[in-house]
């Protein structure tokens, strides 16, 4: 019998009792440079395989360093690798996967349904924005938006592949269609709009900044789309709309919850003070101290919290201070450092505020 | 470091295989296990595939571009005991193995 292991079962990589007593890694996937230089000096291999090893340093070491200039060159100026285009209006565009995985799929080129609602919604994130935050599109220039509906079989996520959003139709056990939260499709344009901006690193306290940023913009653009004050509980929930029937049947509204992180009607529950924290979880784990930040932040502020407290994150997020590979202190200084900007000392105080009860050291505001 | 032994196609040269995966927008994880030959012919030979690709000199991503992919790691057991772990990005994860782990009940 094969043997399905529930989810949230499985242990992390520094458990030791996840190593079978007989584990002999014998084969790694990546390869580092060193390793590679010294194989290829050990005249104990033939040749050929020398040759081989020799090759590869010399390939992984020049595209390190083209990633590495392009990475730079990028936060400088993200247009300047980019072709010269004239800023113009988003085009929608719409694809069916037909349950497979490639991309994008074939174009639908009248959206009725599915298709029309994922569209629809997408229009709405570019619009909220475009009002809200002047900003055009995923890059500032009028990015066209492509989304691919009906990806793979009973596929239980969505993603933003650096090019275009990608929605599954859930296994109707755990997720029903990823389009149909609007916060969902907020969250993967949001992703595109940090690839142009901090280029946050996917992966330690910057990638959960990454994360955080895109649920922080998917559940205002949310709170705007249904004109939910602060105080609107369903306003801080992410994922409310993709949850299938059955989880529902067991309590399970959302998959996170900004005001309340570890809350149990959370399908991933989350920490909401930095000293619970695990530095090697997942990047949508660690997000939950970030998130309740803002939750808190905005809350403090009242009404609605696309007038003011998304402007401080989203003149954090774009004001060209915040490296790839901030922390979590980094971040909240400068999201102090945007509130006063934008609200002189009395916002950033209570910027500082929310950090301070998330235990995030914001410095002094 | 070892490169797996190649297997001639379609035959099995491992004894058992888990696989867990990670990422996503939920952040969930999720595993399955099976000896090779629980397997379908098409999970065997994507195993074996992962495998013959995993040569020490090569230098494949991990991770697929954007956010909120998944990502897998493969454990495959040798009839002669040992381990090999590779680490899989979505985009290069065989549809056959994807969907198998998608579907674990």
């Amino acid at each position: 019998m094969t043997r399905a292991l529930s989810d949230q079962t499985v242990s992390s990589e520094n458990d030791a009792s996840e190593t079978p007593a007989r584990f002999l890694p014998a084969c790694c996937f990546i390869v580092p440079p060193s390793v590679l230089r010294h194989y290829s000096r050990d005249e104990s291999l033939d040749a050929d395989t020398r040759t081989a090893l020799q090759d590869s340093y010399l390939e992984t070491e020049r595209l390190r360093g083209l990633r590495e200039a392009h990475r730079t060159a990028t936060l400088q100026d993200p247009h300047r690798l980019a072709p010269d285009t004239t800023p113009h209006k988003a085009v929608l565009q719409v694809f069916d996967c037909g349950n497979r995985r490639a991309l994008p799929g074939l174009v639908v080129p009248r959206p009725s349904g599915a298709y029309k609602t994922a569209n629809a919604t997408t229009a709405k994130v570019l619009e909220f924005y475009k009002k809200v935050l002047g900003r055009n599109s995923v890059d500032n220039k009028g990015f066209d938006l492509n989304s691919s509906l009906h990806y793979g079989k009973h596929y239980d996520n969505a993603f933003w592949n650096g090019r275009q959003m990608v929605y599954g139709d859930g296994d109707g056990k755990m997720f029903t269609g990823m389009y149909l939260s609007p916060d969902v499709i907020g969250h993967e344009i949001t992703h595109g709009v940090t690839q142009y901006e901090s280029a946050l690193r996917y992966q330690g306290e910057s990638g959960a900044l990454n994360e955080s940023l895109s649920d922080v913009f998917g559940v205002v653009f949310n709170q705007w789309l249904n004109n939910w004050d602060v105080t609107e509980p369903k306003g801080w929930l992410v994922g409310a709309g993709i949850i299938a029937q059955p989880s529902k049947d067991k309590g399970i509204i959302c998959l996170r919850d900004m005001v309340t992180p570890g809350a149990a009607h959370c399908l991933s529950t989350q920490p909401d003070r930095y000293s619970q924290i695990d530095p090697t979880a997942e990047v949508h784990t660690n997000s939950g101290v970030p998130n309740k930040a803002f939750a808190l932040f905005a809350k403090a502020l009242g009404g609605q919290a696309w007038t003011q407290a998304i402007r401080v994150w989203y003149d954090t997020a774009t004001n060209r201070q915040l490296r790839t590979d901030a922390t979590f202190a980094e971040f909240a200084g400068l999201t102090v450092k945007s509130a006063k900007k934008l609200g002189g000392a009395t916002l950033a105080r209570q910027c500082k505020k929310a950090w301070d009860a998330v235990e995030v050291p914001a410095g002094s505001a | 470091m070892t490169a797996p032994t190649a297997a001639p196609a379609g035959a099995s040269s491992f004894a058992s295989v888990r696989i867990e995966r990670s990422g996503g927008l939920a952040g969930l994880k999720r595993a399955m296990a099976a000896s090779s030959a629980e397997l379908t012919p098409a999970c065997r030979d994507a195993v074996n595939d992962l495998l013959d690709k995993a040569k020490p000199h090569s230098c494949p991503n991990t991770s697929s571009g954007g956010a909120d992919r998944y990502s897998y790691r493969v454990h495959v057991a040798q009839a002669n005991g040992s381990l090999h772990t590779v680490d899989v990005a979505e985009d290069d994860m065989p549809e056959a193995l994807a969907d198998w782990v998608q579907d674990a009940q």
